[in-house]
């Protein structure tokens, strides 16, 4: 954990971790637990905790340690398996009616700080989340499964089929609704992936998370964890995403798996609907429910069954179109499945469309991309709005080559996770296609609103 | 008083930008705007650290209890609402700071850690103070050429939000005061008498303000006070609005650790007191130390039983065996010991106050059968006393908790107490230990390197300026220059030395002074404009008599420059031939002369004509 120069100098003063020091130089001394070097930082320090609880950090160079008998501080480090599973557990009293489902993945929300180095884990299970927040219990009963705990910038494909055998399990197990914590950076994309690998869905599943982690008296875990409770009793089914609204609302917003995106690196109301209305909100203090009345999300129906297909390929990609973008660029795409190209405007590419085979354009390798079976569909990047080859040269162009897409307003995140699950259900390139321009829970609408308040989530 | 020993902790605001974000400072007279954004928060106790008075009980007041945050725009960015992450340290914060250990002859750390300190009532947005041990050691000059006043530790911190009246019901905060860079020194605990700390604290704030960072006005210095008596207990006393008070605010302190100290043998000598154990807490055992008396004042005539039955509250009363009397003893001026018990049922559990029974029970208006009832349900015998809570249940119940477990103590706790304007304290929460520290993981270490010590400014000592202020000055402006906030300004007019340094020390401490009160918007005038006048006047091109008349003209119009509105005026100095000539066109009358032509004539060069007749 420490430098080079430093270990040997610790090793020879018998000095480890968590064990008292003192620490001289120029004339100059003071006592203090060695603490673990963090990730960053200068090679020729040491750090120590004083008792005031302050750390220092101290320059090697010239100083003279000792060590000071006494007991050792255990200082904690990672723990447990990145992928492991806890045995199912249930919470204490509560009132006789079906339980919630809390599945756990990891994330901010079920971080927890270790007082002593400062590193922010993953490490709470479902189970203690629960007995962190009581004012969760009213909401009870709740049952819980720790599906795995990494940090969501690690979610990939193969772990959104986890996700979706942990909600069916949930539901086999008679739930009434499910919650999964999940870290927010890639929240998103999850719920995207989820509502298609769970269709027909009789009742919620929420995913919720925190900007800001458990350790501080701001954490907003509590609250997003409360009101995604509260929701998966509410009167609807699907997969849904739950997290605040604007600052001074105290409400979370419903959000449409396949319509919502993290839209602020650090801010609590970070989420936000594209091309779509959030579908209900939720009172932190109360946990009241409101649904719009006219949102596209079905009613729980327990009579219901869900149409599971749980497998993604993980050989899909997301490729952003810039000025610039090279033909060789899209070349060395042809290992992929599919990919899925965020596109300018209402989905052009640089084509050159006034020369298309010119060196400059793009369109003979996009043409041999498809040839070659490689799945190519478009989706806005400008996130707002829907695509429509037809108007500039540069989109017909595309859309003859072979590129789908023509007519979808989804987020260029959920067509990604659409063509992952597409090519989980097979290679079949019709198929893939015909499953990528069906609409699936609202990720491709029939119609574009007014305007949806774009504008309004700042301070 | 030699068995007194206490240190203090004093906290200087910086000027500039914050510490953590690249907003500016407030001054500290800045008001809130009214159409500032608000932001709504709930702290949660999620991970229990506080320790101390009794975690359950403060869970209780935590948990769902809503805090307003006023930002005005100016002065506040989404760092400052815990919605981005902080940026890196104010590398100008952090060279004061430096300068000043330095100067303080501190043994400074090698790499500055970034620590936050857990904070749950609200003055801090995020849950904590972000804070930093830079120096240790080390000492400042003391004023009567003493012993040096030997320091413990100087850190740099950031500034709590400031508490402004509530609204809604809600605890309310502003948040531009969130985050401005505060120097924190501590001493050793090295003051005897509350005269030694007095000057001490003093000394410090001198010491300070040779920075040129420093921001100067009402509330940007504050000093904490650390005391202990012998048998006593160390406490921590802060939010002094005033350093004149600080004499009394020790001498209350020590009367009442006194106080206590009598109250605790009298305990002891009764052979009783009890105490509650964390133990006992825990298996909520404490239950049996207090009844629900509620039925027994359903129709009270004391108006704030009654107020709280109302309100859907309860009424909660404990039998305090052998207190006979001692509630109602003195620990200060308008506090007694039943004080002590009120403020621990305050903070634990929110609540307005308790009634306990060495008070007088007619001007609560109790029934005399109210209080029998009472009597009877608590058993109580003549050496008992009695406390009572009347208060939503969820408040009470902590509160009358916390408020027994007090009585309970057989020692003086260690606290941190709130000043109070009359010299009195409060008690805040206990005295916070070190679980209360752990790292900021957001803000990467600082190395301090040779090189960038070596950078620093070197910090002129306060002798060393206020020897070189009257040298030039002479002993009275030199005495109000060296505490002057138009310091910064006189040493930037003076450092060319094309600016007579009295001039420039008249026209800063006394003309503009004295403009400001006239109702000119001196605050328009640049420092540049000052300087290209008081140039001017020192090459004896203009008069010192019309600098007043120009700063007039200048505060009129933004971006006026000197020369122009001088030459506008006809307000160049008169001398040499003109001069003798408009003399000799006035006909000899001095007094007249002068009146007519004050502002372009100096008095002497008139004098030196009529002589040279």
């Amino acid at each position: 954990m420490y430098s080079n120069q430093i270990e040997p100098v610790l090793k020879s003063a018998g000095i480890k971790i968590g064990e008292r020091l003192r620490y001289e130089r120029e004339g100059w001394s003071i006592e203090g637990l060695l603490m673990p070097r963090p990730d960053v930082g200068d090679p020729d320090c040491i750090v120590l905790k004083l008792s005031s609880g302050y750390n220092i950090g101290l320059c090697m160079e010239g100083a003279k340690i000792e060590k000071i008998k006494g007991e050792a501080v255990s200082i904690a480090g990672r723990g447990g398996s990145k992928e492991s599973v806890s045995a199912p557990a249930q919470s204490s009293p509560s009132p006789h009616r079906p339980h919630i489902f809390l599945l756990s993945t990891g994330g901010t929300i079920t971080s927890k700080v270790d007082y002593v180095t400062g590193a922010v884990h993953p490490v709470m299970d479902a189970e203690q989340l629960l007995s962190t927040y009581p004012r969760l219990a009213p909401l009870g009963p709740f049952k819980s499964v720790s599906l795995m705990r990494i940090l969501s910038e690690d979610m990939h494909p193969l772990r959104w089929t986890t996700l979706a055998r942990g909600v069916a399990d949930a539901l086999r197990d008679g739930s009434e609704g499910i919650v999964i914590t999940h870290g927010t950076d890639t929240m998103g994309y999850s719920a995207a992936a989820l509502s298609f690998a769970l269709q027909n869905l009789p009742v919620p599943v929420l995913l919720t998370g925190a900007q800001r982690s458990p350790d501080r008296g701001s954490s907003d875990a509590g609250d997003n964890l409360f009101c995604a409770a509260a929701a998966a009793r509410a009167n609807f089914a699907g997969v849904g995403l739950c997290m605040p609204t604007e600052p001074a609302g105290g409400r979370c917003n419903l959000h449409l798996g396949t319509r919502v995106r993290k839209c602020h690196t650090s801010a609590r109301w970070a989420f936000r609907s594209i091309g779509a209305q959030p579908f209900g909100t939720v009172d932190m203090r109360t946990g009241d429910v409101r649904l719009e009345p006219n949102s596209p999300v079905a009613a729980r129906d327990h009579s219901r069954s869900l149409h599971m297909s749980e497998k993604f390929s993980e050989n899909v990609h997301l490729a952003w179109v810039y000025p610039g973008l090279t033909p060789k660029t899209v070349s060395s795409w042809a290992d992929y499945d599919g990919v899925v190209l965020a596109a300018t405007g209402l989905g052009n590419a640089p084509v050159s469309a006034d020369e298309p085979n010119s060196p400059r354009s793009v369109l003979p390798a996009i043409r041999e991309l498809v040839e070659s079976g490689v799945i190519v569909a478009i989706a806005p990047q400008t996130l707002e709005g829907r695509i429509n080859m037809d108007v500039y040269s540069a989109g017909r162009l595309l859309h003859e080559a072979g590129v789908i897409g023509q007519g979808a307003d989804w987020l260029p995140e959920t067509a990604y996770a659409k063509l992952c699950w597409a090519l989980g259900q097979g290679h079949d390139a019709a198929l893939v296609k015909k499953l990528m321009m069906t609409p699936i829970a609202g990720d491709i609408t029939p119609r574009s609103g007014a305007p949806d308040g774009l504008g309004q989530q700042t301070i | 008083m030699e068995e007194l020993t206490c240190g203090l902790e004093i906290h200087q605001r910086l000027a500039g930008r914050k510490l953590f974000c690249s907003c500016p400072c407030p001054s500290p007279d800045e008001a809130v705007p009214a159409d500032a954004p608000h932001l709504v928060r709930r702290m949660s106790l999620a991970v229990g650290e506080l320790g101390g008075v009794d975690k359950a009980a403060a869970f209780a007041v935590a948990q769902g209890r809503e805090i307003d945050y006023t930002l005005p725009p100016a002065f506040t960015c989404l760092v400052d609402a815990d919605e981005e992450p902080p940026h890196e340290i104010n590398p100008q914060s952090l060279a004061a700071v430096l300068t000043l250990a330095r100067a303080c002859g501190s043994n400074i750390s090698g790499e500055v850690q970034v620590m936050r300190k857990t904070i749950l009532d609200g003055s801090a947005v995020t849950g904590f103070q972000r804070t930093s041990l830079v120096a240790l050691g080390g000492s400042i000059p003391s004023p009567k050429g003493g012993k040096p006043i030997a320091l413990q530790t100087i850190c740099i911190e950031e500034e709590s939000a400031g508490i402004l009246p509530p609204i809604a019901g809600r605890t309310s905060f502003r948040l531009d005061r969130l985050g401005i860079p505060l120097i924190e020194i501590a001493t050793d605990p090295v003051f005897h008498s509350a005269q030694e700390a007095l000057e001490g604290a003093e000394a410090i704030g001198l010491f300070l303000r040779m920075l040129p960072q420093v921001m100067r006005g009402l509330g940007t210095i504050r000093q904490d006070v650390n005391i202990s008596i012998p048998h006593g207990a160390r406490v921590e006393i802060k939010g002094m609005q005033e350093l004149r008070m600080l004499p009394v605010l020790i001498e209350n302190e020590v009367t009442r650790q006194k106080a206590l100290l009598e109250i605790i043998s009298e305990l002891k000598k009764r052979g009783i007191g009890f105490g509650v154990s964390e133990k006992e807490k825990k298996e909520k055992n404490a239950e049996h130390l207090w009844l629900d008396v509620t039925p027994i004042f359903a129709h009270s005539t004391c108006k704030v039983v009654s107020r709280a039955l109302a309100s859907g509250g309860v009424v909660l009363a404990a039998r305090l065996a052998g207190y006979a009397g001692l509630l109602g003893r003195a620990t200060g001026p308008n506090k007694r010991f039943g004080t002590e018990l009120s403020d621990y049922a305050k903070m634990a559990g929110g609540v307005h106050g308790l009634i306990h029974s060495d008070e007088d029970m007619q001007k609560y208006g109790f029934a005399p059968e109210e209080l029998a009832n009472l009597h009877k349900a608590l058993h109580l015998e003549k050496e008992d006393a009695f406390i009572l809570i009347a208060d939503a249940r969820q408040k009470a119940e902590p509160a009358i908790v916390a408020a027994i477990s007090r009585a309970g103590r057989l020692e003086i706790p260690g606290e941190t107490r709130r000043a109070n304007e009359d010299g009195t304290s409060s008690f805040m929460r206990p005295l916070a230990g070190a679980h209360r520290m752990y790292p900021e993981t957001d803000v990467r270490p600082i190395r301090i390197t040779e090189e960038m010590l070596a950078n620093l400014p070197k910090l002129e000592t306060p002798a060393a300026r206020r020897s070189r202020l009257v040298s030039i000055l002479g002993p009275e402006l030199g005495e109000q220059m060296m505490g002057s906030s138009n310091f910064a300004d006189f040493e930037k007019l003076t450092a060319g030395g094309n600016v007579d340094a009295k001039l420039a020390a008249v026209t800063l401490e006394q003309t503009i002074v004295s403009l400001r009160r006239e109702g000119v918007a001196v605050e328009k005038i640049s420092l540049d404009s000052i300087s290209q006048l008081l140039e001017m006047a020192t090459l004896g091109q203009i008069t010192k008599a019309v600098i007043p008349e120009v700063l007039k003209e200048l505060a009129k119009t933004t971006g006026a420059k000197p020369e122009a509105v001088i030459a506008s005026h006809s307000w160049n100095r008169l001398s040499g031939p003109a001069l003798a000539q408009a003399w000799a066109a006035s006909g000899g009358d001095m007094r007249a002369f002068m009146a007519k032509n004050r502002l372009v004539v100096d008095g002497s060069d008139v004098a030196a004509l009529m002589k040279k007749k």
